[in-house]
């Protein structure tokens, strides 16, 4: 098939709750704290298309368990959208999230899944607040993030980790804890509060 | 010994900063550090600096230290070291500072500080040069630093905290070190781990 993929450019809200310990390890040389990776990451889209298809608020979250770094690949992955979606923008937003429309970071995040599991509808519960946000799927996981405390104080920090000239996911992420941070979906199960939480805007396009 | 508020100071410069954790440095995010234990260097390269009436310009000083645990659970023991081409009024003057009595950060690293080893006198010869940076005094430390790579790609990253909480820096490149060697009053070899460069900025708190 040598059709040309279809356009895309979104802007979302990232949320990632992992189990490395705050600042998450793998941004840093790529390797985690503590030997596997095992993520929940909820995504808002404020803004976005693909093609013809306005993907303005859809809601999403994955559930993925990496066994060693996420580089290392062999990644089992559950990706659930909200049931508000349409069918255009459920298919939109699977084709960008599954690497087919290309454009990072999901052309290479794709490559490191070797099960997937969706996309699953179900309603999302999302509150997007910063080092503050929540969501969560009844039943299924749960995720509140929670800004980082000073241990003498007890005051917020905010502490940002910057790739000045673009990250691969995001470029700006505000790094933050988590209160409650677990899944049980499947194979895709675990629970780790109080590990890793960072807040990001994303901007992902497969255009120049 | 004056109090803290009696004397005005500012000091602005370059700090490069070593120790025993990974890349990142978890002790950034309020995380324990990567060990459980804290080795590591602070050293301070002042471009301008003036404590009371005394000319600080150009003078460099470092902290090493040991914590058993994350340095805010104190218990630490602290080697001070002082460039030696600093005349007496100067080596007063670092070293009120360093003594945490008038303030700053080094208020702070005094407050963990439970043993004091004998401070150190020697050249502190640095390159400054962003994570490319390096510090040598001859025979007790070296110090380079370097940036982390991309674990894929093996290209250099570029990182930044940007912490406008932080006490030591507020806006650090973060990077690894090439070299961390000190063989003073501690045996540190951690070459290889975190290591970080920024600028800083402190004054008296009046």
């Amino acid at each position: 098939m040598t059709q040309a993929p279809t356009p895309y450019r979104i802007k979302a809200s990232w949320m990632e709750a992992c189990n490395c310990d705050s600042g998450c390890h793998c941004n840093f040389g790529g390797f985690p704290d503590h030997g596997s990776c095992e993520a929940l990451v909820g995504l808002h889209i404020s803004d976005g298309n693909i093609g013809d298809v306005d993907l303005s608020g859809v809601k999403a979250v994955l559930a993925i368990k990496w066994p060693k770094a996420i580089h290392e690949g062999n990644g089992n992955a559950a990706v659930f959208i909200d049931e508000s979606a349409t069918e255009q923008q459920i298919n939109g937003l699977a084709t960008i999230l599954t690497g087919q429309a290309g454009g990072m970071p999901w052309e290479i995040l794709a490559t490191t899944i070797t099960a997937l599991d969706g996309p699953i509808l179900k309603p999302i519960k999302m509150n997007v607040n910063g080092t503050s946000s929540t969501f969560s799927i009844d039943g299924i996981l749960e995720a509140k993030l929670t800004p980082c405390k000073n241990p003498v104080t007890g005051e917020d920090n905010e502490v940002h980790i910057v790739f000045p000239k673009g990250g691969f996911i995001w470029s700006d992420g505000n790094s933050s804890t988590t209160s409650v941070m677990k899944v049980d979906h499947g194979t895709v199960k675990f629970d780790h509060a109080g590990q890793s939480g960072i807040f990001a805007p994303v901007v992902w396009t497969n255009q120049k | 010994m004056a109090a803290k508020n009696d004397i005005t100071w500012q000091l602005k410069g370059i700090i490069i900063g070593a120790c025993n954790c990974d890349w990142g440095c978890p002790c950034n995010f309020d995380a324990p550090p990567t060990y459980g234990n804290c080795n590591g260097a602070y050293i301070w390269q002042i471009q301008k600096g003036q404590f009371g009436d005394v000319n600080l310009d150009g003078f460099g000083m470092g902290w090493i230290g040991e914590s058993p645990g994350a340095m805010y659970l104190g218990h630490s023991t602290t080697q001070l070291i002082i460039d030696q081409r600093a005349d007496e009024a100067r080596r007063v003057a670092l070293l009120d500072l360093l003594s945490g009595s008038f303030g700053g950060p080094f208020e702070i690293l005094a407050s963990i500080t439970e043993t004091w080893l004998e401070t150190i006198f020697a050249p502190l010869n640095m390159v400054i040069d962003g994570l490319n940076s390096r510090v040598d005094i001859p025979g007790i430390l070296e110090l380079g630093l370097t940036s982390i790579k991309n674990p894929v790609t093996g290209e250099p990253e570029e990182l930044t905290l940007v912490k406008g909480t932080g006490f030591i820096s507020n806006n650090t490149e973060m990077g690894a070190t090439a070299v961390y060697r000190y063989t003073g009053g501690f045996q540190h070899e951690h070459s290889g781990k975190y290591g970080e460069f920024a600028e800083f900025e402190y004054r008296s708190y009046r």
